[in-house]
């Protein structure tokens, strides 16, 4: 449902159901509302006839990469006697998504029951939950939640008497965002800083600790007891365009729509119906500008470019843009997108773990340029040299954040010139003042 | 912000207040886009504020 609003007539609540419904917080609530019969049942197949099921189901990773979530899991050697890690990214920090906060705070149980049935098929004993530093009421539901399905037999040596051990350890980051990128995480949780490492080695061989890792986003895994209820054929029926995206995405929508919050839609939706029916429109008075789809790293869109937009992986991309972990940032007439676009910058060149020469230079140039062009200073080579140093930031480095901060600056400059262009004639006002 | 700084009696964002109790400081993100403009004091998380809002989720804090 729309959390905080009521559910529409448009969405499919199948995560999302029982958010806002406090009840479902505690394992007997869960119990009650048909949770863990999707453990009980997995623990009684064989790991590889769970991983079909989830290969069927055509469940693909919710984080941002779309990658298929059954063929990750088959990617995790066999009979090698050494442990396996399971980690779940519940460090959920995309500017524009805040999904997998409500689904921990709402249905804890939803996730902890999904983390043990992904352990349990790609044979790890141990999951770690890396909980970003900021979810405070996250934290404090999901480790009440931990320590009862402990008690009631759902974790612990011998789950639900099957002879199975598998532990949960939550872990809170301290708040960077390189940490929500899968092998800063490992390196995180190891203790050491959390800067990407190369890859391969991929995580599936030396992941957590050097050994076989499997990192799953926290809608991802929440999906799988549903696919495992349910069956795989009916997730894969939920999808209104494309065979190759499935099942349901929650879309948080925020920025200039009357109705905020986290829409659970099937896949292959319009996007005009997510925003103009579901999110109840743009603000009195205004009219749609652009929409940044997948959490700020993508690149924009154009009001003409959503027209017509379906909301799966391959349909955002066929309109320049990607599905990402589909935090929906949505701008009305009134948004400066030069300023937009600076203060993007900001985020990345703050956030950059500054180990690549091309992000750490390149995130603090571009957000220095973007700021003289604001205060009136800019020169109308800037246009050029901004390009130029997104060019050198996309591709070239060990993880995207760098192509992160590229991608809505090559597409602002290419979608909105005029703006730029009013800024370096002095048409428009300086919107900074220069420090 | 505004009215954070001037209800906590902080002079400008970093600095402390004079009765040594408030500190506010600018961050890139909680989390909760769909609920601006959120807050944290301590560990509490406080969404939807309004200037009008501050002098009372202050008060609890003084």
């Amino acid at each position: 449902m729309g959390y905080p609003h009521p559910s529409h007539p448009k969405e499919t609540p199948v995560l999302s159901k029982h958010f806002g419904d406090a009840g479902a917080r505690s394992f007997d609530g869960w119990v009650q509302r048909g949770g863990y019969a999707a453990l009980r049942k997995a623990l009684g197949m064989t790991p590889e006839a769970v991983i079909e099921e989830v290969k069927a189901s055509g469940l693909r990773g919710r984080g941002g990469a779309g990658f298929p979530t059954g063929l990750k899991w088959s990617f995790m050697p066999k009979g090698d006697g050494k442990p396996h890690y399971l980690v779940c990214n519940a460090d959920e920090s995309e500017p524009g998504t805040f999904k997998d906060r409500e689904i921990m705070r709402w249905t804890p149980h939803q996730l902890i029951e999904g983390c043990a049935i992904a352990a349990h098929a790609i044979g790890a004993e141990r999951c770690y939950i890396y909980i970003r530093g900021e979810f405070t009421e996250p934290l404090r539901v999901m480790t009440a939640a931990v320590a009862e399905a402990y008690a009631k037999g759902a974790l612990g040596a011998d789950v639900f008497g099957s002879g199975k051990r598998i532990d949960i350890v939550l872990h809170r980051g301290a708040g960077a965002y390189i940490c929500g990128e899968e092998t800063a995480m490992m390196n995180s949780i190891e203790g050491r800083r959390g800067n990407p490492r190369i890859k391969p080695p991929f995580p599936a061989q030396a992941g957590l600790f050097a050994l076989p890792t499997t990192i799953n986003n926290v809608e991802t895994l929440a999906s799988v007891p549903h696919i495992l209820n349910r069956g795989g054929e009916w997730y894969k029926g939920l999808c209104l365009s494309n065979p190759k995206s499935t099942g349901t995405k929650l879309i948080s929508v925020c920025g200039h729509v009357q109705r905020p919050g986290n829409y659970e839609v099937t896949m292959g939706t319009p996007m005009t119906d997510l925003i103009f029916d579901m999110c109840g429109g743009m603000l009195p008075g205004r009219t749609l500008k652009a929409v940044i789809p997948g959490g700020s790293s993508v690149p924009i869109m154009t009001a003409a470019e959503v027209d017509g937009c379906l909301l799966d992986y391959e349909g955002v991309v066929a309109r320049g843009s990607m599905l990402g972990s589909a935090g929906m940032i949505v701008m009305d007439d009134s948004t400066d997108m030069v300023y937009q676009i600076w203060r993007l910058a900001r985020f990345y060149a703050h956030e950059s773990c500054a180990q690549c020469t091309q992000c750490r230079e390149g995130t603090a140039w571009t957000t220095k340029i973007l700021e003289r062009i604001l205060a009136g200073q800019g020169k109308e080579k800037d246009i050029q040299l901004l390009l130029d140093l997104s060019e050198n930031m996309t591709g070239k480095t060990i993880c995207v954040l760098s192509d992160s901060c590229a991608a809505p600056i090559v597409s602002g400059i290419q979608k909105f010139r005029p703006e730029f262009d009013a800024y370096l004639s002095g048409a428009r006002q300086p919107a900074l003042a220069m420090a | 912000m505004a009215a954070l700084l001037r209800e906590t009696g902080c002079k400008e964002l970093g600095a402390t207040s004079p009765d040594g109790r408030f500190t506010v400081a600018e961050v890139e993100c909680l989390g909760a886009c769909g609920f601006a403009t959120p807050i944290m004091i301590n560990d509490d998380f406080i969404e939807s504020v309004t200037p009008e809002r501050v002098p009372g989720i202050l008060q609890g804090y003084k």
